[in-house]
């Protein structure tokens, strides 16, 4: 495979961010009890880390060792609220939708993961390669346990959308998804899944 | 000279200096993407509040402005008449404060002091909590929104939770802090509406 390839695909299965790095699973676990919300959380997160890797990249020749964590911060933080106020202005249906989603993704563990361990270190290609493979990888964990947590938790499917069906009745629904230890407890069932993929990859 | 401890300062400073320029280039780049934005935000909100308060009172054809009140530390705000060919048929008030984190909602209230309905301008609490107090697809136990519940309540209605309001499961917090938010409201446009003759 060529290298460009294996660093886009990196983030999906062998170093998929939230089940094999188990970084950023504050807002996998909060945000994941419906499946829009699991898009719009992936989504907004997607286009900060891209944003990010590529003025960190474009920058790595100029930021000193010592202080790059805090430039990383100033840099992630002030796309973010860039990102917010633009979507405010531009973009208001959006981003009522996204709501709380947009400043949470500052304290997303992804980004900092990235930006410190690949982008202040790659080309801006490769950088953007990173991003979107990870993001993509965070965003289709996401949607697979809201996907769970949605159909069995809540019972409808694309609530908050006028997509909305219902598809379990009240008394079917396990109210356990709902809640925290229901995430968890999903998680670690795809964590386990991709542990065995991996491991039937490897032998 | 002292060689020494000029050499441990200069690269600090230079770090300092280094992270500084970051940040001033950071917080400049914000100005000035806030300085496009602000003006266009700041049309859309009153945009979205012009069309709530037609919503709520849509046979008014005028809306007369009332600055003369207690703004309660400026958390009341936009407080005005509905008037249907010059007769006032009621009052609509912007309320905004804290419910888990915060809420502005926008309340109106017929001649007949009784709230003619609620509806939310923001509201940034938990999504799948307390943000369903806003969303239009989550129905109560009375098969109402959570905003609707106070429609046809009388606006001197203490509003207890449980008797008059269904509160929403897993968000005690925000159903006290909208309930509080719209008595408040109720209260000055009871007292704006009972000196309106």
């Amino acid at each position: 495979m060529s290298n460009k390839l294996v660093i886009f695909t990196n983030g999906f299965i062998k170093n998929n961010p939230l089940l094999v790095l188990n970084i950023g699973l504050c807002s996998a676990l909060g945000v994941t009890s419906s499946v829009f919300n699991g898009f719009g959380m992936g989504f907004s997160m997607m286009f900060v880390l891209l944003m990010s890797e590529i003025v960190i990249s474009l920058f790595r020749k100029f930021i000193p060792s010592a202080v790059r964590l805090p430039i990383f911060i100033i840099i992630i933080a002030a796309f973010t609220t860039i990102v917010q106020l633009l979507l405010q202005a531009f973009l208001p249906s959006l981003f009522k939708a996204l709501g709380v989603f947009l400043p949470l993704i500052v304290v997303n563990c992804i980004i900092m993961g990235r930006v410190e361990s690949f982008a202040s270190k790659n080309t801006v290609i490769n950088s953007v390669l990173d991003a979107l493979g990870m993001g993509l990888g965070y965003t289709i964990v996401l949607v697979l346990i809201s996907l769970i947590r949605e159909v069995l938790g809540g019972g409808t499917i694309l609530s908050g959308t006028p997509f909305c069906l219902t598809l379990l009745p009240e008394s079917y629904r396990i109210g356990l998804f709902n809640s925290a230890p229901g995430g968890f407890l999903v998680f670690g069932f795809l964590a386990a899944v991709v542990q065995n993929i991996k491991k039937e990859k490897d032998s | 000279m002292n060689a020494t401890s000029k050499n441990s300062f200069t690269p600090i400073i230079k770090l300092g200096i280094t992270l500084a320029l970051y940040a001033v280039a950071a917080c400049a780049i914000l100005a000035i993407v806030n300085y496009i934005t602000l003006p266009i935000i700041t049309a859309n909100k009153k945009h979205d509040s012009d069309s709530a308060m037609k919503r709520i009172f849509n046979t008014a054809t005028s809306f007369e402005e009332i600055t003369d009140f207690d703004t309660d530390n400026n958390s009341i705000n936009n407080l005005y008449l509905a008037k249907e060919d010059g007769k006032t048929i009621g009052a609509v008030v912007q309320v905004t404060g804290a419910t888990y984190d915060k809420a502005r909602i926008i309340l109106g209230v017929s001649k007949d002091l009784t709230i003619k309905k609620m509806e939310f301008l923001e509201l940034s609490d938990s999504p799948g909590f307390g943000l369903k107090a806003s969303d239009s697809q989550y129905k109560g136990k009375n098969g109402k929104t959570f905003y609707d519940q106070f429609t046809s309540l009388p606006a001197t209605s203490k509003l207890v939770i449980g008797q008059d309001i269904d509160a929403i499961t897993g968000a005690t917090i925000t159903t006290q802090g909208v309930t509080a938010l719209v008595k408040k409201g109720c209260a000055l446009l009871t007292s704006i509406l009972g000196s309106e003759n």
